[in-house]
């Protein structure tokens, strides 16, 4: 019932971003060469997935940090197993939401893949997933570090920060383990033959050029230095919840 | 038993609770806490249950899990009276779901009524009967009354009064003292964050709870 409950509250907003991809990315399988559709689809997704995105964030942070959904926090089960359900719950419906934006573009990845085609799928379902997985993990690390300072405005700035900080320095990171100097790049994805998405946290970015093919090794670079960041922000989250007494709901 | 001291609970600058005394023992009554609006009577309750931690002063001896109805709903709309009781079975493990049905069937709250449907005394019915529905030692019921009209709340009271046991303390704030002299076992004053009355109601006649506590209050305000 719980998780029921949990899949429930997000339903609206998650459904909408799941209808609106599903609406573009139709159009744009019946009528193909059609520019509008095409950038429809690209719009579409881009502000779903930032919607959805800041969305989760906002859901887990306001839970642990602000306390809000009072109910969940009078139960007698533990907080943070809550929290890891709404974790896990919102991580479930933003990969759902990629498998369906993945759905939506699978010709056009399959025919760019060609003979790739079993690795680059691969690819692009596991390092989205790992970037979920590290971008909520930083989110719950952070909002319950965020807790030390009380009111609403000192823990909302101190959370956003910190994560757009986190995201920040991921990138320079990656950046300078694999894939500086040797092509351009953009925030955002790409679906060109001659781009690779890779994923600095849940942050998209496109290397592009000639020699970019699909699967470069930084791509997988990425996804591993996700799941080492994905680490360190569970390793703090732990940290951090042992560490202090915690007012649980807004007073 | 629950033995609160020096209880000193802040809100920024604003001292809600300063150095409060006060305890309960478990001695199967029901508590009356009365005091005027901001004297610190929820934020005493919310201290209580664990749901305030950062304070300075000590509460021992608090149960691990007490049954809290706070001062507003907090139920999801779109939920039925039934997925409440699933709710409340899956929330709290020491849930009765048997008991919830009984105190709705009772209460007259339709199973399939859904909480954006109800009014606001229906919404504070069905939080107050999901509470009463758990077996705990400690039940804190913050104004459980307010909103309801006055043939519920004479239902409302004999569920409470039922909920009396030897194991089982009930501590109730509530803004409404007179004709309820008999529901209370002891009476608690808050004002201006500190407990300034704590005594056995028991014997009270009618109109004598009220005047005592507002006399104590105006002593109190008096004095300060």
């Amino acid at each position: 019932m719980l998780w029921r409950t949990e899949f429930r509250k997000h339903l609206p907003l998650f459904g909408v971003a799941y209808v609106v991809t599903v609406a573009t990315g139709i159009a744009v399988i019946v009528r193909p060469g059609v520019l509008a559709f095409e950038v429809f689809q690209a719009l579409g997704g881009m502000l779903c997935w930032s919607a959805t995105v800041i969305y989760s964030a906002s859901v887990v942070f306001r839970y642990l940090a602000l306390g809000a959904d009072p109910l969940l926090h009078l139960g007698t089960i533990s907080r943070w197993r809550i929290a890891l359900m709404k974790v896990a719950a919102l991580g479930a419906l933003l990969f759902f939401q990629h498998l369906i934006a993945v759905a939506m573009l699978l010709r056009t990845l399959l025919d760019a893949a060609g003979e790739d085609r079993g690795p680059v799928m691969t690819y692009l379902v596991v390092a989205k997933a790992l970037s979920i997985l590290t971008f909520l993990a930083a989110v719950g690390a952070l909002s319950t570090a965020s807790k030390v300072v009380r009111g609403r405005a000192g823990p909302t700035t101190a959370f956003a920060l910190a994560l757009l900080a986190v995201v920040v320095a991921q990138g320079i990171l990656l950046w300078q383990t694999g894939a500086a100097g040797t092509r351009d790049f953009f925030i955002g994805v790409g679906g060109d033959f001659f781009t690779v998405n890779l994923y600095a946290n849940i942050l998209p970015i496109t290397l592009t050029g000639p020699e970019a093919g699909f699967l470069p090794p930084v791509a997988w670079l990425s996804a591993s230095l996700n799941l080492g960041a994905a680490v360190v922000f569970a390793v703090l989250w732990v940290a951090v919840a042992k560490g202090r007494r915690h007012d649980f709901l807004p007073l | 038993m629950i033995d609160i001291r020096h209880l000193d609970v802040r809100f920024g600058r604003k001292k809600a609770l300063r150095r409060l005394g006060l305890r309960i023992a478990d001695r199967g009554h029901v508590i009356g806490l009365f005091g005027q609006n901001g004297a610190g009577k929820s934020t005493l309750l919310r201290s209580i249950c664990g749901v305030i931690n950062r304070f300075d002063g000590t509460i021992a001896a608090r149960p691990p899990a007490v049954a809290y109805l706070p001062d507003a709903t907090f139920l999801y709309p779109w939920l039925t009276v039934s997925a409440c009781i699933e709710l409340g079975a899956a929330l709290w493990d020491d849930f009765d779901p048997d008991v919830a049905r009984m105190v709705f069937d009772e209460l007259g709250l339709a199973h399939d009524l859904r909480v954006r449907q109800a009014s606001k005394g229906m919404s504070e019915q069905i939080h107050l009967g999901l509470v009463l529905a758990r077996r705990c030692r400690l039940y804190v019921l913050d104004e459980p009354l307010a909103a309801v009209d006055p043939f519920t709340r004479d239902r409302l009271i004999e569920m409470i009064r039922r909920r009396r046991s030897p194991g089982s303390t009930v501590v109730i704030s509530t803004h409404l003292v007179a004709g309820l002299e008999s529901l209370f076992d002891e009476a608690v004053v808050v004002h201006n964050g500190t407990v300034v009355l704590h005594q056995d109601t028991v014997g009270l006649a009618h109109g004598e709870l009220e005047n005592c506590v507002k006399a104590v209050i105006a002593a109190d305000a008096l004095a300060h």
